[in-house]
C-alpha cells in the first residue's frame, strides 16, 4: 500500500498555534480599537449637538429678555433705545419699532423686528440666519447656455 | 525525539493560552470603554433632545408656565416641575426650575430644564419666555 492510499497524515508544526493565536489577537485587536474610535466620534458629534442645543436656546433666552425689556420700556412710555442687554443688539427702526440682532454660534443670528403699541405685542419678522460670508463657486458651470 | 516535540508543542500551547488570556483581558477593557463612551454620547443626546423638545413646546404654548408644565405630565416637587421620561432603557429626569418676573406689563419666566440620569446632572438648557399682557382693543 502506498502513502497517497493510506491517506494525507496532516502533523500540527510547532508554531502554527502561534500564528493562529497571533491573527485572532490582531483581527480581536482591529475591531475593539474600531469599536472605541466609533464610539469616540459618537461622543464628539453628541458634543457638538448639545453644545449647538445650547448656545441656541441661550441666544433665544436673550431675545425673550429683550422683548420682556423693549416690551416695559414702550408702554411705559420710555424711549426703546435706553433698553441694553449684554449680547443683543437692539437697533429702533421707529419709536415703536426695534430690529433685534442675538448673535451666536459664531456665525448664526436671531434676527427680528418686533412692534411694540397700545395693542400690543406683534413680531413682524423672525428668522435664524448664517451670518458668515458665503460665495458661490462658479468656476464649474455644468450647462454652458 | 516524539516525546521532546510533543512536550514542546505543550509548552507552546501553554505560552499561547496565556499570550491570549493577557491579550483577551486588554482587549475586553477596550470594548468597555468603547460601551461606556457610548453609552455617555447616547445620553448626552437624548438629554438634550428631551431638553429642546420641552423648551421648544413651551415657546409655541399659549398657555400659563405653570399650566403648561402640570399638561405636559410634569408634577411639581420641592418648588420645581419634574418628570420622569424612560428612553432606550435609560430613565431620565426633567426638572424645570424657573423663576417668574412680572413687570407692569408682561411677565418672564426664565429657569433651566435639567435632565439628570441616576442623580448624576447631563444637560441643562436655560430658557427664558416672554408673555405681554393682553390687551383689549
Amino acid at each position: 500500500m502506498s502513502k497517497k492510499e493510506k491517506g494525507a497524515s496532516y502533523h500540527m508544526g510547532l508554531g502554527i498555534t502561534s500564528v493562529l493565536l497571533i491573527l485572532v489577537v490582531l483581527s480581536m485587536t482591529t475591531l475593539s480599537v474600531l469599536s472605541l474610535l466609533s464610539a469616540k466620534n459618537d461622543l464628539v458629534l453628541s458634543k457638538r449637538r448639545a453644545e449647538h442645543v445650547l448656545e441656541k436656546a441661550q441666544a433665544h433666552s436673550l431675545y425673550e429678555t429683550a422683548l420682556y425689556e423693549l416690551n416695559e420700556a414702550a408702554l411705559a412710555g420710555k424711549a426703546l433705545r435706553s433698553v441694553a442687554i449684554d449680547g443683543v443688539n437692539i437697533a429702533p427702526l421707529s419709536e415703536n419699532s426695534v430690529a433685534i440682532n442675538v448673535p451666536f454660534f459664531g456665525t448664526l443670528a436671531i434676527d427680528a423686528i418686533v412692534q411694540f403699541d397700545s395693542n400690543g405685542t406683534e413680531t413682524s419678522h423672525y428668522i435664524i440666519q448664517n451670518t458668515s460670508d458665503w460665495e458661490p463657486d462658479n468656476s464649474f458651470e455644468l450647462i454652458d447656455w | 525525539m516524539k516525546k521532546n516535540t510533543s512536550s514542546l508543542v505543550m509548552m507552546e500551547i501553554a505560552l499561547a493560552v496565556l499570550f491570549f488570556a493577557l491579550s483577551a483581558a486588554v482587549i475586553l477593557q477596550v470594548f468597555v470603554g468603547s460601551y461606556r463612551l457610548s453609552m455617555q454620547s447616547e445620553t448626552l443626546c437624548t438629554a438634550s433632545v428631551l431638553s429642546e423638545d420641552v423648551v421648544n413646546a413651551l415657546l409655541v404654548d399659549e398657555k400659563d408656565t405653570d399650566a403648561f408644565f402640570i399638561q405636559d405630565g410634569f408634577t411639581q416637587t420641592n418648588g420645581s416641575y419634574q418628570k420622569e421620561v424612560v428612553c432606550n432603557q435609560i430613565a431620565y429626569t426633567l426638572i424645570a426650575d424657573y423663576q417668574v418676573k412680572n413687570g407692569e406689563h408682561g411677565q418672564i419666566a426664565q429657569g433651566n430644564i435639567i435632565v439628570k440620569t441616576a442623580n448624576e446632572e447631563d444637560f441643562v438648557l436655560p430658557f427664558s419666555r416672554f408673555m405681554a399682557k393682553e390687551v383689549r382693543p
